[in-house]
């Protein structure tokens, strides 16, 4: 009797085992897959901290639109004034169907050069822009790149969450383990924790105005601090708009060229 | 003051620990258990960890770059290729792929690291740029591929390829593999050092020591050489505190075997043995108790001292205790007696000795004023252990017959003395005029003595890392110094103008232009944000190499500056601002010499103040800090020397109340500093941290042998009413005592001799001839001296 006892617990931990195995991956595609509309555009308000509590602040206007299933973006940067004027575009391609990723194409425009130059090589782990975030922090990272795996739930003001990990395939990247807490609801991510390659916290992200616009969900305030470093990053985002028109000639290089983005 | 009242005070004291003995005995224990309770706490400080305080400028200066660029130490790896190729065949890449892995996963603070694997190139083209990894795609087994990568890193030349002879050396067979730290705060610091920030440079330094001594690291094929402050610390913690623990082991047994000879019983060797080990650990674990560091360079220096004087006392003690026994065959009264006779002027020189050690806390650094409280407090203690306990180990026994064969109880050593004494005052004269001859020849020598205070200088040739120093610093790519110059603007942005950009270049090319910067091939050692420029730059017009250059238009200049701080933010961020107000050029050194270093440092700082003059400026690193160091020690010993001499002066002056017999006692004491400092001179030793103590000791060591004689005259002065007869009598009393304390003084110091750390067995061969310096200064000069200027008041007959 002690012994079936015993064995249907441990069945049963195996069984929930599996199927957290199972939701982890799941869960993960469900962030990864949140609808983000055909088109987007916002204003970005970057609020860099250092560990003295000195801050700057940098501004940027973005153009987001999905092509198939290129998703091309352009960054034109509004302030500081020596910036002013400088524009990225970038054409993003879904993963290969073996789950290998193609490297996005990029191109800058310096307006003290008057000219654009295609840029390549830079890794999502490369830090957005100068500031805490990586490319890989504000997209949506490749689902091939890690092992997920189910730590529990928890609350987060208020929110019923997973708590979701996902451990970097490659060993020598960057971040080799980033904690998420996934809203059980809407899959939007309402924090996170990264781990350096020895294990060790290296960022907290916090996340707050958190409201669906025309239904889709976006997070308009971001805050990423690097404990390591006593850095931080604030993310705001402003004027927010989903699926309206975007001129479509703002994501070629002869309209950075011109300095037609504004 | 009167010598008999002393004496007669010191007889009741004598009295008293008889009486006592088991009651003092029991305490004596007691304090030293409390005491030595503390050890358990005991730590050393390493490196410069001390050498400045808080509020000394170049902390000031750290602090001010590490706000801004982070923890300004960081470990490195010299990849040395031996045998034929270079670092870029697969398995020489495998290698350092597997070293910096090591690295960033197991060096705690870890933060970028960078190596011929991991860098960043910018590369242009006619489309456009790309910031290219050489082995993004991990390191290729194919030839071609191999040779790509190859040609990726060394593309063009020195003149327009930042990593040329800076990360990999020209010929290809010399590579550096770099870490930087994050500064030593947060949580890493709560969880691994429990947040003492003191532990983590040494747990660093052992951690890459580690790494490279690993199995999988040993090969004919290569040599890997450490590097940083951290990796230093490891060494000195490895190599050189385990080398002034056989110096202060020696220096023990020497103690034990003159212990025995004077002592001749096993309980005699035993218990003076523990009194001065318990009066020594003591006061470490009194000062472990207070969370006093000790410092690890200098912390033989004051055991071997303890240990030197605390059987210089003894023999004091014993020898006055043996005359008095030979004489009345009563142990008790013996024991009285020799208190008697011995208390005061053995006090007055601790008080003189701990008065030269007090000195040093004057001198503006910490490890020097750590080793002149230590070292006066140790000398007190092992005063009171010795004075104390010795007495008390003595009055146990049985009494027996006088010795009648020699009523005044001298032998017939001390009787050679007595003669020797009258043989002085006989030729007084030829005897001053031949010293003095002696001394002057020595003076010029004292004008010659630098101060020499880096590591390599200190440490010598024979330590086991010394090849590999040598070897580091002789590599093409290797150095051991460096040193940075910080230029601070106020207004935002001061660096986007092309004005003090263009004054920035001018900087680095008058950098290259001095004596100690180091070059590789063609180029010198510097690195500064000019380089990511003229790299940026190049790099945005299809990599032409007439645009390997920064750009000389305001606007131009600007944007490139906030372009390449978004992206090649991490190597811009180590040399420039988020404001673009202040920004660093570091240098690399050849090598160090004092001198040259001082001129380099104030030919800098005209420099600068010439081209940047409504900036702040500052310089850092290891150079600054031993230019500062040897000016400090330079002051530092001219202050403590002064100070020493002067109080020494007060405190004879004061005893003998009388300005003449002070400055008279001073005479020969300052023969053996003169000695010295004309050794240092004409042979080259230099000051150093550990050199520049022996001056002001040789002088608290020296006087107390002319306190013992000037006591003893006085008194035989009171008695015979004769300068002739008084000083016989001193010899014959006290002239083989003061043979004996010079001798085992010197066989102390001896210990240092054999070191193969230089500095020490310089500190042994000066001390050395200090010591016997004085000693024959006593023999000759001091007796000469009274005798002609007889400064303890009138004779009460004529003599001869």
């Amino acid at each position: 009797m002690k012994n079936l006892f015993l064995k249907s617990i441990v069945a049963s931990l195996l069984l929930v085992s599996a199927s957290f195995a199972q939701t982890a991956n799941e869960i993960a595609k469900k962030v990864h897959d949140l609808p983000s509309g055909k088109t987007s555009s916002y204003t970005v308000s970057l609020t860099l901290i250092d560990k003295n509590g000195k801050t700057r602040n940098r501004e940027l206007v973005s153009y987001f639109m999905k092509e198939g299933t290129t998703e091309k973006t352009v960054i034109v940067f509004k302030t500081p004034r020596d910036v002013a004027g400088i524009s990225y575009l970038t054409y993003d391609y879904p993963d290969k169907p073996d789950g290998s990723t193609i490297d996005s194409d990029s191109w800058i425009y310096l307006p003290a050069m008057k000219k654009v130059r295609r840029v390549s090589g830079s890794s999502k782990d490369d830090d957005f822009q100068g500031t805490d975030f990586t490319y890989d922090d504000l997209g949506t990272r490749s689902l091939s790149k890690d092992n997920f795996a189910l730590l529990g739930s928890e609350k987060v003001n208020g929110v019923d969450c997973w708590i979701l990990e996902a451990k970097a395939k490659d060993t020598k990247a960057k971040v080799s383990r980033r904690v998420t807490w996934v809203d059980k609801k809407t899959f939007v991510v309402q924090k996170g924790e990264y781990y350096d390659k020895q294990n060790r916290l290296q960022k907290t992200l916090t996340c707050e105005s958190i409201k669906q616009i025309k239904g889709y969900w976006a997070t308009q305030k971001m805050t990423m601090t690097n404990v390591q470093s006593n850095h931080k990053t604030i993310y705001e985002i402003k004027d927010q708009k989903f699926d309206e028109p975007v001129n479509a000639s703002f994501f070629t290089v002869s309209s950075l060229e011109r300095e037609l983005v504004k | 003051m009167q010598v008999s009242r002393l004496n007669q005070f010191f007889g009741k004291v004598g009295r008293a620990q008889i009486r006592f003995r088991w009651a003092i005995l029991a305490v004596f224990t007691l304090i030293t258990a409390i005491c030595c309770a503390g050890l358990s706490n005991f730590a050393f400080s390493l490196g410069d960890e001390g050498w400045f305080s808080n509020g000394d400028e170049i902390k000031v200066n750290e602090k001010k770059y590490e706000e801004i660029f982070g923890n300004l130490n960081g470990i490195g790896v010299l990849v040395v290729k031996k045998d034929s190729g270079d670092v870029f065949s697969e398995e020489m890449l495998h290698v350092i792929d597997k070293i910096g892995t090591r690295l960033r996963n197991e060096i705690p603070f870890a933060d970028r690291l960078t190596s011929i694997i991991e860098v960043d190139i910018p590369i242009g083209n006619a489309d456009g740029f790309e910031i290219k990894k050489p082995y993004q795609d991990g390191i290729p087994s194919d030839p071609d591929s191999l040779a790509k990568a190859h040609n990726l890193v060394m593309r063009g030349s020195e003149k327009t390829n930042a990593l040329i002879n800076s990360l990999v050396s020209d010929d290809g067979r010399e590579t550096w593999i770099f870490l930087s730290l994050h500064p030593y705060e947060g949580k890493t610091l709560e969880e691994l050092f429990h947040g003492e920030k003191d532990d983590v440079p040494l747990a660093i330094g052992y951690k890459l020591m580690k790494i490279l001594e690993s199995e999988e690291f040993k090969s004919d094929k290569y040599k890997l050489y450490g590097s940083g402050i951290p990796y230093d610390d490891a060494i000195e913690d490895r190599y050189d505190i385990p080398e002034y623990g056989t110096r202060v082991l020696f220096g023990f047994f020497v103690m034990i075997l003159f212990l025995a000879i004077f002592l001749r019983s096993p309980f005699g060797v035993l218990v003076p043995a523990i009194a001065t080990v318990g009066a020594i650990a003591s006061v470490f674990g009194a000062m472990s108790h207070f969370g006093v560091k000790a410092d690890s360079t200098l912390i033989s220096l004051p055991i071997v001292l303890g240990m030197a004087l605390a059987v210089g006392y003894s023999v004091h003690y014993i020898n006055m205790f043996k005359l008095f026994f030979r004489r009345t065959g009563n142990r008790k009264e013996s024991v009285v007696k020799s208190v008697e006779e011995c208390g005061w002027s053995v006090l007055f020189t601790v008080l003189t000795t701990m008065a030269s050690f007090i000195s040093f806390l004057f001198v503006d650094m910490q490890p020097l004023s750590w080793m002149g409280r230590t070292a006066a407090l140790i000398v007190f203690t092992v005063y009171l252990y010795v004075a104390v306990l010795i007495p008390i180990l003595l009055s146990f026994g049985k009494d027996r017959m006088p010795d009648t064969t020699n009523e005044m109880g001298a032998t017939k050593l001390d009787m050679k003395f007595s003669r020797w004494a009258g043989f002085i005052q006989k030729k007084k004269r030829t005897v001053i005029a031949i010293c003095s001859l002696i001394l002057i020849a020595f003076i010029p020598g004292i004008f010659k003595i630098t101060a020499q205070v880096d590591y390599a200088s200190i440490s010598g040739s024979k330590m086991p890392y010394s090849a590999a120093v040598q070897e580091l610093r002789t590599a093409k790519l290797g150095n051991q110094y460096s040193y940075t110059v910080m230029i601070s603007f106020d207004e935002e942005g001061a660096f986007k103008e092309t004005k003090n950009m263009n004054a920035l270049l001018e900087l680095e090319k008058f950098l290259g232009t001095l004596s100690l910067t180091k070059w590789s091939g063609g180029k010198p050692r510097i690195t500064s944000v000019t380089s990511i420029l003229n790299e940026m730059n190049s790099a945005l017009n299809e990599g032409k190499e007439e645009f390997y250059k920064v750009p000389d238009e305001d606007y131009v200049l600007a944007q490139l500056m906030e372009l390449s701080s978004i992206e090649m933010h991490n190597d811009f961020s180590d040399v420039m601002d988020d404001d673009f107000k202040t920004t660093i050029v570091s240098v690399d050194m050849s090598r160090y010499a004092t001198e040259e270093a001082v001129d380099n440092v104030a030919a800098i700082k005209t420099k600068l103040a010439e081209l940047f003059p409504d900036a702040k400026h500052c310089l850092l690193g290891s150079m600054i800090q031993y230019a500062e160091m040897s000016r400090r020690i330079v002051l530092g010993g001219i202050k403590s020397f002064g100070f020493s001499f002067i109080i020494i002066a007060i405190m004879l002056i004061l005893a003998f109340a009388s300005i003449r017999t002070g400055f008279i006692s001073m005479i020969p004491n300052i023969a053996p500093v003169i000695l010295v400092g004309g050794v240092m001179g004409y042979f080259g030793f230099a000051l150093d941290f550990g050199t520049v103590t022996v001056m002001p000791m040789i002088l608290g060591i020296a006087v107390d042998d002319t306190i013992h004689m000037t006591t003893h005259l006085k008194m035989g002065i009171e008695k015979y009413g004769s300068y002739f007869k008084a000083t016989e009598a001193t010899f014959r009393e006290i002239g083989s005592s003061m043979f004996l304390t010079t001798l085992i003084l010197c066989a102390m110091f001896s210990v240092f001799l054999f070191s193969p750390m230089r500095f020490l067995m310089i500190i042994g061969i000066l001390t050395i001839i200090g010591l016997s310096g004085a000693l024959l200064a006593d023999y000759t000069i001091s007796p000469a001296l009274l005798n002609v200027v007889k400064p303890l008041g009138k004779e009460k007959k004529n003599e001869d």
